[in-house]
């Protein structure tokens, strides 16, 4: 092999190191796996021309209904008595029972099979919802077997 | 005697040759060390806009110097308009220099800008005589990184910084001098300076007929007038990564645009250290100085004019966990603004308009607690009644959607209401002094975000749960483009922090 090639390929290993370096220094990349029929899901809507979605997720205390009931309540009473209780109104309201996760004017990707995808459950998502950051990849299984992936973004709240 | 008179001739000729080869050597050594400097300095990467603009360094001229077994080379860096600093305490002068040391086989390089206290002599265009000058060095890697700044006193050499990249210098000033033992305090980054560049610029008015150019007549001569107020010197105790941001920070207006810096603002706050150790806030914060619109809102709790303190902090708020930042009501005449970590992921400007938003906030809970003459607000359907010829807005929007609730309505938060309505110019106004690069929907679709209401907004009407009046009043397209083109401005530029 002649010094010119030799030197060629040590450049292209050199370049694919540094190549790999990069991509290993980015942030991990939030996947989330989920089945739309869970009950952490609040509720989904998927445009028909699949350019648009959104993906509500529960935050995992108000995913039981009698935990949201009980949030109802507490606050139609502070409602009732804002007049006279003295409480802050901009500290008056619901608590945020769950978070939107947002696709507009983006195709989702189209996996045949999870092989080699590294995500994390619902369960897990729920877990970490309050350092949960954009992008979070939202895939969710077709009927034929194969998979949607979405690029979302999070609805910010600002108070 | 003549083989022996040959060989002594050999032998001259021979050490002649080699003496002259060694000479060479020395002036090729000299003349690349010269080229290596030239390409390493790299003055158009440095943040410091007056520096990248306006400064030039005199190849032509430098100064060696050798003193206990280091080796010194000065090059005198001028700035092609000179400026002027107003300031109390340093002299109106500001000087540059090139320097390159070489002690015990160790080379080092750094570009320095000089500041002269009024006590001092001038400075003398070196490092190896500085027995009676006083100031600050900011000293600079070649390309342009800000590596921190060393107080000078009377030839004693300190790294404020404390950042290792300076010992070298530090150390290296220190063994040029005999200490004096005494120790000064040397104001850190507490006072502010002035800096006025005027670049004239001679007009001539041209008269050419078919390209041929016929006369040439002086018209005018146009000053430009360029000052920025500055923090002095900047560097501290603090995140050194922080300080390095909000130099960066001060330095990134070169529009000419006056502005108080982060000194300034800071006298009307109090920061908590989650708040000064987080360089994306900091930042952000700092760059706000250069909005007279942002100021102008925080002057309002100078403690001056103010009855309440401002506090800005880092944290997550326990019951809105997801929330980007809070304004707390204020508790013994203090409001505080929380900025949620996790949320700084995002494009600075979006974290400007958190800060736009929240200060609104706080600028609402001053007046009324201001009204109030207490230290808390006593939220009563009365007490806003007894606002109302004072603040007769701010008392109309909390009877309209927290008091007096037709039958049928539900409540709103009054404060997001009224922002909703009377206040998304003035978040533009702050996000496009912030920065003037984006289009007109770009700083429209920002200012609104938190006042669309409560929940999440439908993705097919743009409308939460629990809609402002305004934000429902607008035409669903209209609520529809603001969310789109607020996403894709989030995708398409870069966060704050990762």
């Amino acid at each position: 092999m002649s010094t010119i090639k030799k030197t060629l390929i040590f450049l292209l290993l050199n370049c694919f190191y540094l190549s790999f370096s990069q991509t290993i220094k980015k942030r991990n990349d939030q996947v989330v796996l989920l089945d739309l029929k869970s009950k952490a899901v609040r509720e989904y809507n998927i445009h028909r021309d699949t350019m648009s979605a959104r993906f509500s997720i529960y935050i995992k205390k108000y995913e039981s209904k009698k935990e949201r009931d009980k949030a109802i309540k507490i606050y139609n009473e502070r409602v009732k008595n804002i007049k006279t209780s003295g409480e802050n109104p901009s500290e008056l309201r619901l608590p945020d029972f769950s978070v939107g996760l947002y696709v507009f004017d983006r195709k989702p990707e189209k996996l045949k099979s999870l092989d080699g995808i590294k995500f994390m459950t619902i369960n897990q998502f729920q877990d970490s919802i309050n350092f949960a950051r954009d992008p979070i990849y939202i895939i969710h299984k077709l009927k034929d077997g194969t998979y949607l992936k979405w690029k979302t973004n999070i609805m910010d709240i600002v108070d | 005697m003549s083989r022996i008179t040959n060989y002594l001739t050999g032998a001259f000729l021979l050490f002649l040759l080699l003496s002259c080869t060694n000479d060479g050597n020395d002036k090729i050594g000299k003349t690349d060390s010269l080229n290596q400097l030239r390409e390493e300095l790299h003055l158009e990467k440095f943040s410091n806009t007056n520096i990248t603009g306006n400064v030039e360094v005199n190849w032509n001229n430098s100064r060696q110097t050798e003193k206990k077994d280091v080796a010194i080379v000065e090059f005198d860096a001028k700035e092609k308009f000179p400026s002027k600093l107003q300031s109390s305490f340093l002299k109106a002068e500001m000087n540059y220099q090139l320097i390159s040391i070489e002690s015990e086989g160790e080379l080092k390089n750094y570009f320095i800008e000089i500041f002269s206290y009024n006590d001092s002599e001038t400075y003398s265009k070196t490092i190896t005589k500085l027995d009676k000058f006083r100031g600050v060095f900011n000293v600079f890697s070649l390309n342009g990184q800000n590596l921190g700044s060393i107080a000078i006193d009377h030839g004693n050499a300190r790294n404020i910084s404390e950042s290792k990249a300076l010992d070298f210098l530090a150390e290296t000033i220190n063994s040029l001098y005999v200490s004096s033992g005494i120790t000064k305090k040397i104001p850190l980054c507490d006072k502010t300076y002035t800096q006025v560049v005027e670049q004239s610029e001679d007009r001539y008015r041209v008269v050419s007929v078919g390209g041929k150019i016929l006369s040439v007549e002086y018209m005018d001569t146009v000053v430009t007038r360029t000052t920025t107020i500055l923090p002095y010197p900047c560097d501290g105790s603090g995140d050194k990564d922080a300080i390095i941001l909000q130099r960066v920070a001060h330095y990134y207006t070169g529009d000419g645009k006056s502005y108080a810096g982060v000194s300034g603002l800071l006298d009307a706050i109090i920061t908590d250290p989650s708040f000064s150790n987080n360089p994306c806030l900091v930042a952000v914060f700092t760059k706000l100085g250069g909005s007279p619109t942002f100021q102008t809102y925080l002057k309002r709790f100078d403690a001056d004019f103010s009855v309440a303190d401002l506090k800005l902090s880092v944290g997550i708020d326990a019951t809105h966990s997801t929330a980007s930042a809070v304004t707390y009501q204020p508790v013994n005449s203090l409001i505080e603004i929380k900025f949620n970590p996790e949320k700084l992921n995002t494009p600075p400007l979006n974290i400007a308009k958190n800060f736009a938003h929240e200060i609104l906030h706080a600028e609402m809970f001053e007046k009324l607690l201001r009204l109030s003459a207490k230290k808390e607000i006593p939220w009563s359907q009365e007490f806003i009644e007894s606002i109302r010829n004072d603040e007769p807005q701010i008392a109309e929007y909390y009877t309209r959607y927290l008091y007096d609730i037709p039958i049928g309505g539900s409540i709103s938060d009054p404060q997001h209401e009224y922002m909703a309505q009377l206040s998304i110019n003035t978040i533009k106004d702050i996000l496009k002094q912030y920065d003037n690069t984006q289009s007109e929907d770009v700083y429209t679709a920002i200012a609104w975000w938190g006042l669309m209401g409560i929940g999440e907004p439908d993705d097919i009407t743009g409308l939460p749960p629990q809609p402002t009046a305004a934000w429902a009043n607008m035409p669903q397209a209209e609520r529809l483009k603001i969310v789109k083109t607020y996403l894709n401005f989030k995708n398409t530029n870069s966060p704050c922090q990762q």
